[in-house]
This record gives structure tokens, sequence and C-alpha cells, in this order.
């Protein structure tokens, strides 16, 4: 099953290769009805799934693009909560926490000679211990609508295109 | 604080991998090994529990089946690891919180994926049968514009390269994609069939409008013309340009020849430097070995394609032979009648008998008198021809030529060969009682007729045709047939007037136009396909 899903996978990328390639203006009439049909609930879903202290200025910093691809980005330089901290800066702590160990090696001159040091440095520890990944299993919930929706769009536009056309 | 100088963006498609598709059988690989350390603990806290490690591995493995079982084989262990301590009880909720999410997740992945497969065949069944249909319906339903064929030459490349996008066809994704995205391509293919059409017309090749239609029409109902842009691409020639000489277009013909040449010298030189730079491998002698085969098929192919349109030429000469002694044959039936209906000859002729009468009085005269100086120039007066004589015998011509055209058509429609017509009517009037005598005569002595006009002179386009037929017999059916219905149409019958209403030149005139808009329907259509303006434009009155 392993194999099939992995094939179902590049399917999925081959497609989104293939999105690229298509004339702009097919491109950006999909790209209008994607973002409302499908990014638009989608970043809505992700936005009401957060939880925690972060949960307000993430569900603000959560947006829909409109491109071709169902595309949702969580961020923007914008300050979003008192600290000045901007979404950017929250989404990836909040996702997969923080607080982490950082490892680094040097090479320090002593009267001996050359020996390795290590230094353990603490990254930053406000997300320590509250890593909460809302934004994935979300996408993953909706996997199967967002893909038949997505479908049904592409089939809308095309048939509108080449009739029109 | 946490900045990685981006924000973080998900676009399902080509995330794809990061949601739940390859994600539940990556999870599913963990839950096994997740498993087997929990059935060993389990194992270890209790051996009589209900459920075991070997149970959730089996469960675990079960692959595609894992949904219902597992959450059912989750439940009993939980239902099992409930009665066990507090630390077991910890280890097997995490167990079972993993069963139940990878239940849930492999169930749907599972399926999505069967789900799109069978929509993906379906969809590619369907699009193979509705370009196989379309190749049909375009085929059957040429319209013979350029705009019919650019339509159904975009409708089946539509069809068919839909075909091409299985990955999206999984999601139902593909086929509108593929759709789109060939659009231009279509269009594009409109403008070149559209011009090569043009071209092909515009050249005054070979082949003519219907001879083009004729030959997409077929490369498209059997499917050949994709096989031609295939071998088109392997040798690097314009597809374009290889249809063209496919379907007969000299020029192009000798072009793509000259084109191949250059191909395979290209490649030679390339494999050759390869060989020098000692980089040959398997794939790259496999590669040249491919191209040369391929450009070596599209020189065979466009042999092949020259000595049939070679033939075809040849045809089409005898065929355009055969349509001037048509036309030659009716230009001596109205030479004949001409000469059967001209009112100046009548009139002379008239003349030219009361004045031979006259003179045979005056001689008869002259010789009855006893003064032997009288001779018949004394004695001849001078004759004139009285409109009544005249118009009898006017009348009298014009009933010959009427009865000579009925015995004409007569015969033709017995069977009588064109040949054998045209001699009877280059004989005019003299000819006139043989053609009386033959409408009387059987068919076993017009069959005789025939054989023997035919053995007195085969006319050269007879033996054309026939050295074609010993070479291409499909050619030569073919031209038989065009023979077979331009002599079935010469043999219609001609419905020539029976009854004359004015005397004189109006008549005259009356009946030359009846004959003539007899056989233009006939006879005009068939020059109209083979012989020259100049040559037929003379015979519409």
């Amino acid at each position: 099953m392993a194999d099939d899903l992995d094939a179902f996978a590049r399917a999925c990328r081959d497609t989104s290769r293939q999105l690229r390639r298509l004339p702009r203006e097919l491109r950006a009439a999909l790209s209008s009805e994607v973002q409302p049909r499908v990014a638009v609930p989608l970043a809505a879903k992700i936005a009401n799934a957060y939880a925690g202290p972060w949960a307000a200025p993430l569900a603000a910093s959560t947006k829909a693009r409109k491109l071709a691809d169902p595309t949702v980005v969580i961020g923007g330089r914008r300050r979003v909560v008192s600290g000045g901290a901007s979404g950017r800066q929250l989404v990836y702590g909040a996702t997969w926490g923080g607080g982490g160990v950082r490892v680094s090696t040097v090479t320090r001159r002593t009267r001996n000679g050359g020996r390795p040091a290590t230094y353990k440095a603490k990254t930053t520890r406000q997300f320590r211990g509250k890593a909460n990944d809302r934004i994935f299993p979300t996408i993953r919930a909706n996997g199967v609508w967002i893909l038949d929706e997505f479908a049904d769009i592409v089939d809308d536009v095309i048939r509108k295109g080449v009739t029109n056309g | 604080m946490a900045d990685k100088g981006r924000d973080l963006k998900v676009a399902i498609l080509s995330d794809a991998d990061k949601f739940d598709l390859t994600a539940p059988a990556d999870d599913l690989d963990k839950l096994g090994s997740n498993a087997q350390d929990a059935g060993r603990d389990l194992d270890d806290l209790a051996r009589d529990a209900g459920t075991t490690a070997g149970d959730l591995n089996r469960l675990a493995r079960a692959g595609h089946d894992v949904g219902d079982d597992v959450e059912r084989g989750a439940r009993d262990a939980g239902d099992a690891v409930d009665k066990l301590g507090t630390d077991a009880k910890s280890a097997a909720a995490k167990v079972e919180g993993s069963f139940r999410d990878i239940a849930q997740a492999a169930k749907r992945g599972g399926q999505d994926v069967d789900a799109g497969a069978d929509k993906a065949r379906r969809s590619i069944d369907d699009m193979g049968e509705e370009g196989q249909g379309t190749a049909r319906e375009m085929a059957a339903s040429f319209d013979g514009t350029a705009d019919g064929i650019s339509d159904a030459m975009q409708e089946a490349a539509t069809n068919v390269l839909a075909a091409l996008g299985p990955i999206g066809a999984a999601v139902g994704v593909g086929a509108g994609v593929a759709i789109g995205f060939i659009r231009g391509q279509a269009d594009k293919a409109r403008e070149a069939v559209g011009e090569l059409v043009g071209e092909l017309i515009d050249a005054g090749g070979r082949l003519d409008r219907q001879g083009v239609l004729a030959q997409l029409r077929k490369f498209a109902e059997d499917g050949t013309i994709t096989d031609l842009a295939a071998e088109a691409r392997a040798g690097k020639v314009d597809i374009g340009e290889y249809l063209r000489a496919m379907s007969g277009d000299s020029d192009a013909l000798s072009r793509v020849r000259q084109q191949l040449v250059e191909n395979r010298k290209a490649v030679e030189a390339e494999s050759d430097a390869r060989r020098a730079a000692n980089m040959v491998t398997t794939d790259s002698a496999h590669a040249t070995q491919d191209q040369i085969l391929a450009l070596v098929n599209m020189g065979d192919n466009l042999d092949e394609t020259a000595e049939r349109y070679g033939l075809a030429a040849d045809a089409a000469g005898a065929y355009t032979d055969a349509a001037g002694l048509n036309a030659e044959a009716v230009a001596n039936f109205t030479q004949a009648l001409d000469d059967f209906a001209d009112p100046a000859t009548v009139y002379s002729d008239t003349l030219a008998g009361l004045e031979e009468k006259e003179r045979a009085r005056a001689t008869a005269a002259a010789e009855a008198t006893e003064d032997t100086t009288d001779s018949w120039e004394d004695l001849v007066k001078d004759v004139d021809v009285s409109v009544d004589g005249y118009l009898d015998a006017l009348e009298e011509t014009v009933k010959a030529q009427e009865e000579w055209a009925g015995n004409m058509t007569t015969l033709a429609r017995r069977g009588v060969d064109q040949g054998v017509l045209e001699q009877l009517a280059r004989m005019g009037p003299e000819g006139a009682p043989l053609v009386a005598k033959l409408t009387d005569a059987s068919d076993a002595e017009l069959k005789r007729m025939n054989d023997l006009f035919r053995r007195q002179g085969t006319a050269a386009a007879t033996s054309t045709a026939e050295s074609i037929a010993a070479g291409a017999p499909a050619i030569a059916r073919e031209v038989q047939e065009i023979r077979e219905d331009a002599k079935r149409r010469l043999s219609n019958p001609v419905n020539l007037p029976t009854t004359i209403t004015g005397p004189g030149g109006a008549a005259i005139a009356a009946v030359r136009r009846d004959v003539m808009n007899n056989l233009r329907p006939v006879v005009i259509p068939t020059m109209l396909q083979a012989v020259p303006t100049s040559t037929w434009s003379r015979f519409i009155p």
C-alpha cells in the first residue's frame, strides 16, 4: 500500500507541475475559483482548529493564497501578539514546539594541541513542550473534501473554457 | 524566537505527501514497530491477556485491511489491557491511540486510493473509447472544409491526450487538467492541419483537395496519424512535413528525404564522436541504433509512398487520357451532328443536286436534238433552290439526324463500346446506314463488333491501365471503376428529341442544344475532374 500511496503523492505533485504549465488565462481562472471554494474554507478550518495561547494570533495569521494549487499560508510580518512577535515567528514554535538543544562542535587550540570541544546551546524555550500541530491534522482530515472540490473546480473551469473557447 | 525567515506555506497538491497519502503507510510501518514494542511490554505484563503482541503484529501487518479489523483489534486490545496495571494501561492506551488514528487514516487512504484507481481506470477506458469513437465520427462527418478537419482533430487530440493524465484521473483532476493543457496544443493542431490542407491545394501537388481529405481521413480512421507523428518525432523531422510527404506531396517527399539523410549523418557523426571519446555505453549504442532504425524505417515508408503515388499518378494519367478520349468522342459526335445538319451544307447539297439534275436533263436534251453542234451547256438553264425545296431537304436531313442520333443512343444503351461509338460517329452521315443496321443486330453480333473494334485499335489508356493493374491491383481497380463509371454515365439514355418543333436553322440549333444539354450532365463532371478547363469548356454551349 505504501507504494500505491507514494505513487498517488507523486501523481499529485505531477498534477501540481502540470498546473504551472497551463496557459496563464486558464491558470487565472482556476486560481479565482480555487481560492474561494477550497483555500479560504480550508484556512478557516485551520484557524478554528488552533488551540492554546497563540490560537487567536495564529488564526489571524492564516490566509488563503490565490493559486491554482489550493494553498494556505500561515505567518506574516505583522505583529500579532503584545510582545511584538509576528505570525511568522509564532507558527513554527506553536506547531512543532521549541526549547530544543543545539549542539555545536568546535576545535579549540590548547597547549596539548587541537582538541574538539562540544558546546550545547538552548534554543528558544518559549514553546518548550507546547508543540501543538493543528495545521496538518486539519488538512489531513479534510483531504478527501479538498481533492474532490478541487477536481470539481478543474472540471467546471475547463468545461467552461472549452465551451466558450 | 523561532523565525525561519519565511511563512509556513502549505500547497495541497505539491505537499501531498505531508498529509494522508504517504503518511498512513509510514505510520503503519511505525505502528508495526511500536506494536511490537508494546506487545513485548504487554507480554511481559500479562501473558494471559486477551490480546498479545502477536495479535497486534498481525493487525499491524494487515496493511490494506487494517481499517475495521484494526479498530476492532484496538478496542479489544484496550479492553484487555484495562485489566492490567497502570503502566500497562498507559502503554496500551498509546498503542490504542495510534491504532485508532492509523486505522482511520489507513481506511481513508485505502478507500481514496482504491476509489481513485478505479476512477482512473474508468476515466482512461472512457477516454480511450471516446477517442476511438470521435475518430470514427470525425472520419464519417468530414464536411470537406478545413474547419471541419481542424475541429475534428482538436476533438480527437483532446480525447486522446486527456488519457495522459492518470495521476489526476485518480482524483478526477487529470482529465480536466489535461484537456485544458492540450487546448493550446489543439489550437496549434488546428492551424497545422488547416495549413497543410491549404498548402497542398495551393501547391497544386499531385493530390487535389479531395485527395488530401481522403488521405487525412484514412490517416485518422486507421490511427496512422499517431504512428506517423511518432515516426517523425523519432526521426527528428517536422511532423507536418512528414504528413505532407506521406500524403504524396512530391516536394515534401524530397525535402523529408534530404532531411533524413542529414539526420542520419548527424546521428552517425555523433556516434563516431562518442566512440572517439571512448564514451560509448550500452544505452547510447541502443539509442543510436534506434535512431538509425527510425530513419531507415521512415525512408522505407517514403519510398513506398513515392511508389504508390507514382502509380497513382500514372493511373491519373490514364484516367485523364480516358477522359480525353471521352471528350474527343463528344467532339466527334458534335461534329457528326454538324455534318448532318449544317444548314449551309444542306443548301449547297440541294443546289448541287438540282444542278446535277439540270445538267443531266440538258445533256439528254442535247443528245436528242439533231443539231450536232448543240451542247448541253447551250441548253442548260439556271437553277435555284426554292424555299420549299430547301426546307424539304432540310427536314429530310434533320430527320436523318434524328434517326442517327436515336440509333447511336440505342447502340450505347445496348452496350456498344465507347470506342466503337466514336468510330461510328467519326464516319458521319456516311456511317448512318451502318448505324441504322446495327440497331437491328443481335447482341452476339454487337459483342463481336465490340471485340473486333477493340482488337483493331486498343487504346493507349487501356494498356497503361493494364500495366498498372499488373503492378498495383488496388489502383488498377480504382482506375477500372472510374472508367466503368465514365462508361456507365456515357451509356445512359441521352433522350434525344423526337420531334422538331421548327424548321430550318432554329430546329437544328434546338437539336444541337438538346443533345449537348443531355450530354453535359453526363460528360462534363467527368471531364471537370481530369481535363484542363480549356479542353472541356468549348463543349458547353
